[in-house]
């Protein structure tokens, strides 16, 4: 995640160009080994064992190598050992950046202190962006007070955060939930949760981005907008799940609303509405959490 | 092999429902997206099993399986529901359903979902 928000930042500061981004995130992915191919491997597991394990993740929010331990798949010491060489395997950005002679080594430690500075990040924050603790920091910026109580919707991005990498793409960056009045839409697919209280969900975006997702998220060759409503909606549809499946856990019972959509317009509310900003390589959506419905303009 | 009336909102559930049962050697015997049609399909098709999604709009999965169960109180349906939906899956049991899926389909769970139907 570091990665997609310094690159963004340096794209967004003109230190490198669009094709130098590209290059520098392709060569980055090429360097990311994930577990399951490290675990094929190394002879630990069978690729049918990596789809399971997988699938189980669409219906559990757990890690790979968490369910691969549960399971039997992987034994401590084995996981142990497919950590350690992941972890070995990966190139950062800004190694690439020096490595390829887009900057030298003293600029890109100026850089850095300067997106530090400007990031708009507090120091833990910017501390869990620098250490991969994905949830730690979505958690931070996933703040939304006003929305009910924390115990019960606090966890929501984080959530969101996990299913966005496990089943769309990885390379993510979040910005912090930003309470809005209004959130104007190319596209909106909604969830509404309903219980004690209920909650608004919806992902919004222009139609490049929310197809793009789609393509993602389903698997497909291509969309047309009823196969893109329908693919975000199945995507909310695994994120409201998941997020009612824990709140049960702890007793609180909520329901899943039929998903709709809307095109081209305006959510207006008069109770609290959030809009959370996630970039993504394609382009970006917008994650909508509210109190009540909003109305349609 | 059962001949198998697919029913969900969804069309990426339904390809990929489809899509499973082709490779389990079932036959779709036929496919809809919304309750009412599911209905007049099952009266005219008279499939071994139907899949069924809990959530479709106007008229829902619960709705939708009093319907088929009234019209054949024999009928084998399976419901299709998301996570943490527990409570209408249940509601579905005691209406007749006979057993239930979750989405996003593991290919193994849906086959022998259909096997244990087919078999009882």
């Amino acid at each position: 995640m570091f990665s997609q928000f310094f690159g963004q930042y340096l794209l967004e500061r003109q230190h490198i160009s669009p094709d130098q981004f590209r290059l520098v995130m392709a060569l980055r992915d090429f360097s990311k080994a994930k577990l399951g191919f490290l675990a094929i491997n190394a002879g630990y597991m069978t690729a049918a064992q990596v789809d399971d394990i997988h699938a189980s993740q669409t219906v559990a929010d757990k890690r790979f190598g968490e369910i691969a331990l549960e399971e039997g798949a992987l034994d401590q010491n084995q996981l142990e050992t497919l950590l350690t060489q992941q972890a070995a395997m990966h190139v950062s950005l800004g190694q690439t950046l020096v490595d390829e002679g887009m900057m030298e080594l003293a600029d890109l430690e100026r850089i850095l202190a300067e997106y530090k500075r400007d990031c708009g990040l507090s120091e833990s924050e910017f501390a869990a962006l620098k250490s991969g603790e994905t949830d730690v920091l979505a958690e931070s910026l996933g703040k939304m007070p006003g929305l009910g109580p924390d115990n019960v919707y606090g966890g929501y991005l984080a959530l969101f955060a996990r299913n966005l990498v496990r089943f769309v793409d990885d390379n993510i960056k979040l910005e912090r939930a930003r309470l809005v009045e209004e959130a104007p839409y190319d596209l909106l697919v909604y969830q509404a949760l309903l219980g004690r209280q209920n909650l608004f969900t919806g992902l919004a975006g222009p139609e490049g981005a929310t197809g793009k997702f789609a393509i993602c998220y389903g698997k497909l060759e291509s969309v047309n907008r009823e196969l893109t409503v329908d693919a975000l909606g199945e995507f909310l549809n695994v994120q409201n799940g998941l997020f009612v499946t824990r709140l049960s856990n702890r007793y609180l019972e909520m329901d899943l609303g039929v998903p709709g959509h809307h095109c081209g317009g305006r959510l207006r509310t008069a109770g609290v509405m959030y809009a959370v900003p996630v970039v993504l390589p394609f382009g970006y959506v917008e994650l909508i959490v509210a109190t009540d419905e909003p109305a349609v303009f | 092999m059962a001949r198998v009336l697919v029913v969900d909102d969804s069309i990426i559930s339904r390809n990929s429902l489809k899509a499973i049962l082709a490779q389990g050697g079932h036959e779709v015997a036929g496919e809809a997206g919304n309750g009412e049609d599911a209905v007049t399909l099952y009266q005219e098709l008279r499939p071994d099993i139907v899949t069924l999604d809990i959530t479709m709009p106007r008229v829902n999965g619960l709705e939708c399986l009093r319907r088929i169960m009234a019209a054949d109180a024999t009928a084998k349906v399976v419901m299709v529901s998301a996570l943490g939906q527990g409570t209408k899956v249940l509601e579905a049991m005691e209406s007749g359903a006979r057993h239930y899926l979750t989405k996003p389909f593991r290919g193994a769970v849906v086959l022998e979902a259909i096997r244990a139907v087919l078999a009882a």
